[in-house]
């Protein structure tokens, strides 16, 4: 213990058994919860104050193992070898505990105090399950506690045996047999004499297990070298005995134990039809090889249905409301005598871009509520699955898809998932293709030109485009896999968590995250983005407001003709685009200065100045085209690498005009035009 | 004084923008999304 008022507490455990449902409950928190595994991959600190002890609870990526095979694992492993927490909570999945066990074994050799929440205990019944709860306790030597941290229950017990459980190391350790024993303990005795605070029986395995793991060990250089020498004699004493599986057979021997102990204290119902739990049957068909893609793309048409036929309405309301909020300013600053400039940068600027972009709150509120359920419920994971297979035949590796998935959201995010990614090349093109990924914020510029020119099929010109972004994702990605990153995918088994009802508080509250993300980016990156734009329509002075002669009509025409072949060779168009890589959203937000929000609003403009092919293909080059700058931030970061920044952005805006061109003059030969 | 009004916008707008995009860009934080900055993907934590 560090101090008697104050305990480090790590969350552990494998991915997707609900560690941060129970850090947000513990700490209060609102960390980001989705039903699939990686959604937490850097570890996430908070606070719980119990009586007088505060615990300080650190979140860590999930893990199977303390091996260090991906980057997110590492961060666990080493959090918890070497940040020397005072108590390991382990949560383990109780309707999966044999797999989770793996982990808590190898927690417990670490000598640090353990205590094991049984989480999802409420799932157990319905899979004919019972866990003898004080025999498992008393079979792993460490406190067990049942909870249900997506409805904080057990919660209050965790934090008190948590408590107890301090300055008091887990009292039974796996036993390796007879054969193997005398050799493990020659090997400990020998550790004893090092000076490091890792437990000498779980450093002595650890070493057996992972050669490389003496490298990673903050140690002095003499006493690295002391390590070296005993880590290569027993090695070589015990190989010479057990061949080169040492690993395997210390592996083996933990399954082992796991299998005595699950089958002394779990019960399963055994009959076939008890085992096939609600989520297998769902699963027969929604990831059937048949139904499985057919099923995903009906669910994503099903959402934008959803969105549109809720939220047009709404959207509506707010239009009148800025449309009458603009008139009202517009008549108070004649009223105060303001300058025609003054009412123009009040109206035209900060109405016109900043309206123009919250009147689809009605839109990303109902489309995020809708992914949020899916997260939630466990289907996502399914469509990852699904993808897995299909994208597996193109040579890609499946675990590529949970990114993506990620992007539509946000492509920051999603890039910086890619780090669940062992493998360096399938990262790496997990990041490049990212961008591709229709994210939120491309969304009032499907809105805006779906509602101006598509109203009969708004849901699905925009599910189209998603659908786009998924296809151009995956080609690309054959095609760096190909050319660029040559080299087999290492092997994935997607884990499918079981259905989840969602609940009503996570749900609610992924979507205000959301949604209060995208108004507080209105008022900052937007909002400047409208004042700069109005500026460069009203320069040089004297000239018309937002006119081809203004410096912004200047900028824009200058690319124009560029975009002529794509079907929008028009400057506000161009200014738009070039805007637009500051964040999405400014393209409508530029639309709305040039335009304004007045009688007719933007969409009504849109509506006689565009041809749906123009507009389609004016979509399509804002899905591809250059990534905004916080993503091409998150890029440069994530592959720490200018050179492939910078193929990204080249890339992109290569794809982006050639497919909007491609789509134009096709379209115009088909008389679409 | 049209031109001094216009000139102190401008000079405010990419102030804000520099200010905002660099912390985005740096920060690896994209508000418009499923709040990144609460996930716990989020480089910056």
């Amino acid at each position: 213990m560090k101090d008697s008022k104050e305990l480090v507490v790590a969350l552990a455990g494998n991915p997707n058994c609900g560690k941060t449902s129970v850090f947000n409950n513990l700490t209060g928190s609102r960390q980001h919860v989705g039903n699939w595994p990686g959604v937490t991959v850097e570890r996430k600190e908070g606070t719980h104050i119990h009586g007088d002890v505060a615990l300080k609870i650190i979140d860590l990526p999930g893990t199977y193992s303390l091996g260090a095979y991906s980057e997110d694992e590492a961060v666990a492993r080493d959090y918890l070898l070497f940040g020397q927490p005072d108590v390991i909570v382990n949560i383990v999945d109780s309707t999966n505990l044999a797999r989770n066990l793996y982990l808590t074994t190898q927690l417990l050799e670490t000598g640090i105090p353990v205590v094991i929440a049984l989480n999802m205990c409420d799932e157990l019944a319905s899979k004919g399950i019972k866990i003898n709860v004080p025999l498992l306790s008393q079979l792993l030597g460490v406190p067990v506690v049942q909870t249900v941290a997506s409805r904080g229950r057990g919660m209050e017990e965790l934090v008190e045996k948590t408590i107890a459980a301090a300055g008091n190391p887990p009292a039974k350790s796996i036993n390796y047999g007879p054969d193997l024993e005398p050799d493990l303990e020659a090997f400990v005795e020998e550790l004893k004499e090092l000076k490091t605070h890792l437990n000498p029986r779980f450093l002595a395995l650890k070493l057996l297990e992972d050669t490389e793991f003496v490298k990673d060990i903050p140690l002095e250089e003499s006493e690295k070298e002391k390590l070296l020498a005993i880590q290569e004699k027993n090695l070589e004493r015990m190989r010479k005995k057990w061949g080169e599986g040492v690993e395997t057979l210390l592996a083996e021997r933990r399954y082992g134990y796991i299998a005595g102990m699950v089958k002394e204290a779990v019960q399963e119902e055994s009959s076939l039809l008890a085992r096939l739990s609600v989520s297998d049957k769902i699963d027969r068909i929604v990831t059937s090889r048949l139904f499985g893609i057919p099923f995903f793309l009906l669910v994503v048409w099903g959402i934008f249905q959803f969105t549109f036929t809720l939220g047009d309405p709404l959207v509506e309301l707010l239009e009148g409301f800025f449309e009458s909020f603009a008139e009202a300013a517009g008549i108070w600053l004649q009223n105060i005598g303001a300058s025609e400039l003054v009412s123009s940068f009040i109206g035209d600027g900060i109405i016109g871009g900043i309206g123009s972009i919250l009147v689809f709150i009605p839109h990303i509120g109902l489309l995020f509520l809708a992914i949020s359920i899916l997260e939630d419920s466990g289907y996502m994971a399914r469509a990852a699955y699904i993808m897995d297979r299909f994208m597996h035949m193109l040579g890609l590796h499946g675990k590529s898809f949970l990114p993506l998935l990620v992007g539509f959201g946000c492509n920051v995010p999603g890039i910086m998932a890619t780090r669940t990614l062992e493998n360096k090349n399938d990262r790496l093109i997990t990041i490049l293709i990212n961008p591709l990924m229709s994210c939120g914020g491309r969304l009032p510029i499907y809105i805006l030109f779906t509602s101006a020119l598509f109203t009969a099929n708004q849901g699905l010109v925009i599910f189209s485009l998603y659908l786009l972004g998924i296809v151009l994702a995956i080609l690309m990605g054959m095609l760096f896999k190909k050319f660029l990153f040559k080299g087999d995918s290492a092997p994935f088994v997607m884990e499918l968590p079981p259905y989840r009802l969602p609940t009503f508080k996570n749900t609610l509250l992924t979507m205000w995250d959301r949604v209060g993300a995208f108004i507080k980016r209105a008022g900052t990156v937007i909002f400047a983005a409208s004042i700069l734009i109005w500026f460069l329509a009203n320069l040089p002075v004297g000239v018309e407001y937002a006119s081809q002669q203004s410096l912004l009509g200047r900028i824009g025409s200058l690319l124009a003709p560029i975009l002529k072949p794509a079907g929008f060779g028009n400057w506000q168009a161009a200014s738009a685009l070039i805007f637009g890589v500051v964040a999405k959203e400014v393209v409508v937000s530029t639309l709305g200065v040039i335009h304004g929000v007045g009688e007719e609003g933007l969409v009504g403009v849109i509506a006689k100045t565009w041809t749906p092919l123009a507009a389609y293909s004016f979509m399509v080059m804002n899905l591809l085209y250059i990534p905004c700058v916080a993503t091409i931030g998150a890029i440069r970061r994530e592959t720490n690498s200018w050179k492939w920044t910078l193929f990204a952005i080249g890339y992109s805006l290569a794809l982006g005009w050639g497919v909007a061109a491609l789509i134009y003059q096709v379209g115009s030969l088909l008389g679409f035009a | 004084m049209d031109l001094v009004f216009l000139l102190v916008v401008g000079i405010i707008a990419v102030a804000l923008i520099a200010k905002f995009v660099t912390k985005e860009a740096k920060e690896g934080k994209c508000a418009s999304c499923c709040g990144c900055d609460k996930a716990n993907i989020c480089s910056r934590k």
